[in-house]
């Protein structure tokens, strides 16, 4: 098994949660034992064992194809002033 | 009026025979909440008027003698993950402080068809990650048993509502035990049901995998009584399956069935309290003698259950959680408009939102589920899955029910666990079940300390009515269930 430290600013990053000093410190520490302890699971045996595909036994299940009422112009009529006013989208990759 | 004493089944008797009204219990229910809510921190939001009007819309019907629906009258609670138009649903959180969802979850819906009456959203760990509900960004809830006590989690508030006689049952979620645990620390039947017996339709997802809305009640004949309620297939909950559901309460009379039960050895790890191992090998002993043959079995790869569930749960948190980013749901200290970018809208509204617990879940799912990490830890964890299903598989060719302790321990003091893993580790009988999305019971057994002691019971997928049917026998055999905490 790789190395389990991580980068936990890259993590924090790829989560978009902005963390403290501190809070990286403690977090990465909590984490390290953490994965400290599941890391005990490379010593199952599980070649040749599938990961688990779950759970019902359930495959394609569908509804028939009819329209029906959507809450979605009640969930924008919840929304402060009527809509969502946010930064444009293009500041993920202009800034 | 007694409501500590009083359960579900007693309720309705007297209901229809006229003894009690729906107003009345109502208003003592409401009276107990208004006198003990404080202490307790059980419930987020309340609506007695709302309660009461229901209340008096039940007696009217009956005075004119409309037949009434199974649950009518009886006051229950929610757990704050699942949505409901009438309340606000934090989840337990900042983020969701003041969300009002435009829809019911389907479980909530059924309740109200059946005349139950929702009176308030109760306390969770957050985003129901948590054994002890301290967790909650609203303060831990306390155990009525013990104020100095954890009432265990994630469903706190559900817990400590039905065992302090605030109202009759409560809806819990239970995703890796968290019906199950606060039911043994609080003397309650907990159930947690088959993955897909019971929609999800309007409950903030947790683990997608292994998330369950389950019942907390003080007998198990209450219990088959909620279940009865909600189980069933929802257009709405593409993992609900099409299985028959069995009339509940019929099968609770089961006493000439012969139940093969199975113990195994990996639930009763050294570390546990010896006295609560004591206990729930007494209750083991007492079914051997109530037409039960008991064997001990192995379920091998129990050991790793834990470890794989805290690999699988944080991955899917992390995932589910990314919704909450200030636009579609939780809000930024200040309108998102004002923020230069976008990901300053997401860091800082969550940032803000979420507490130390749900922080660490998101970073460790994140990590285990990121390139060149994914394989050897979530695909790894989801392979021992199968492996544990297998444990289950070949444990039922020969036996019909599992029997395990639910908690290595009785609740402990608030404050008392400051490790994450420490915290974890109260799960450790919890995760298996719930990984393989078998129903499991937790049942009162004893009292360790004066503090209440559960044992599960596991079973196969969709047999909820022999867990309920041997619980009931075992109940009947027993007083556990009349002694109730002193709460005033």
């Amino acid at each position: 098994m790789e190395d389990s430290t991580y980068d936990i600013r890259r993590i924090a990053e790829l989560a978009r949660l902005d963390l403290t000093e501190a809070e990286r410190a403690k977090y990465g520490s909590q984490l390290t034992t953490i994965l400290d302890y599941v890391g005990k699971l490379e010593s199952v045996p599980t070649e040749a064992v599938p990961p688990a595909d779950h759970a019902t036994g359930n495959t394609n299940v569908t509804r028939p194809d009819t329209v029906e009422p959507s809450a979605a112009e009640l969930i924008v009529r919840s929304a402060p002033g009527g809509g969502f006013r946010i930064p444009s989208v293009r500041s993920l990759w202009t800034s | 009026m007694d409501l500590v004493n009083l359960t579900v089944e007693k309720a309705l008797a007297q209901l229809e025979r006229g003894e009690l009204t729906a107003e009345a219990l109502m208003k003592a229910t409401l009276d107990r909440i208004a006198r003990l809510n404080p202490r307790l921190n059980v419930f987020l939001s309340i609506d007695g008027p709302r309660a009461l009007a229901a209340a008096r819309d039940v007696d009217r019907a009956r005075a004119v003698g409309t037949p009434l629906p199974p649950l009518a009258g009886i006051p229950v609670a929610v757990k704050d993950v699942l949505a409901t138009r009438a309340f606000r649903t934090t989840a337990g959180s900042r983020m969701l402080e003041t969300y009002r969802p435009t829809y019911d979850a389907t479980v909530v819906q059924k309740l109200e068809t059946a005349g139950a009456i929702v009176v308030g959203k109760t306390n969770c760990d957050e985003f129901a990650l948590g054994a002890s509900g301290e967790y909650s960004a609203y303060g831990p809830t306390k155990n009525p048993w013990d104020q100095a006590r954890v009432p265990g989690g994630s469903s706190s508030g559900s817990a400590a509502a039905v065992s302090a006689g605030l109202v009759l049952a409560a809806l819990g979620t239970d995703t890796g035990g968290s019906v199950r645990v606060p039911a043994a620390f609080t003397n309650l039947v907990g159930l947690k049901p088959t993955y897909g017996r019971v929609s999800r339709y309007g409950l903030i997802a947790s683990t997608s995998s292994s998330d369950t809305v389950g019942v907390l009640t003080k007998t198990v004949a209450d219990g088959a009584r909620m279940l009865a309620v909600l189980a069933g297939r929802d257009v709405r909950d593409a993992t609900t399956v099409n299985e028959p559901v069995p009339d509940y309460l019929a099968a609770l009379t089961s006493a000439h069935r012969r139940f093969r039960v199975g113990v195994p050895a990996e639930y009763f790890q050294d570390g546990m309290d010896p006295e609560v191992e004591s206990a729930v090998r007494s209750a083991i002993g007492l079914l051997g003698g109530l037409n039960c043959d008991v064997v001990e079995v192995s379920l091998p790869y129990t050991t790793s259950a834990l470890a794989a569930y805290y690999l699988i749960n944080p991955s899917e948190v992390s995932s589910n959680l990314a919704r909450f980013d200030g636009i579609r749901y939780g809000r930024p200290d200040r309108p998102a408009e004002q923020f230069k970018t976008l990901s300053d809208v997401y860091a800082v509204t969550r940032k803000n939102g979420f507490g130390a617990e749900t922080k660490r879940r998101i970073l460790l799912g994140t990590f285990a589920l990121s390139r060149g990490y994914v394989d050897q830890y979530y695909l790894k964890a989801q392979r021992v899955r199968t492996l544990l299903d297998q444990d289950f598989a070949n444990a039922f060719e020969s036996v019909d029910v599992l029997l395990t302790p639910t908690a290595p321990d009785v609740a402990f003091a608030i404050g008392a666990v400051q490790e994450p893993l420490t915290m974890y580790l109260v799960d450790v009988n919890m995760a298996a079940a719930s990984l393989a999305g078998l129903p499991a019971l937790s049942v009162p057994c004893g009292f360790v300390r004066g503090l209440p002691v559960g044992m599960q019971l596991i079973g196969p997928a969709f047999h909820e009515a022999d867990l309920l049917a041997l619980a009931a026998r075992y109940e009947a055999e027993t007083d556990w269930i009349e002694r109730v905490p002193t709460v005033e």
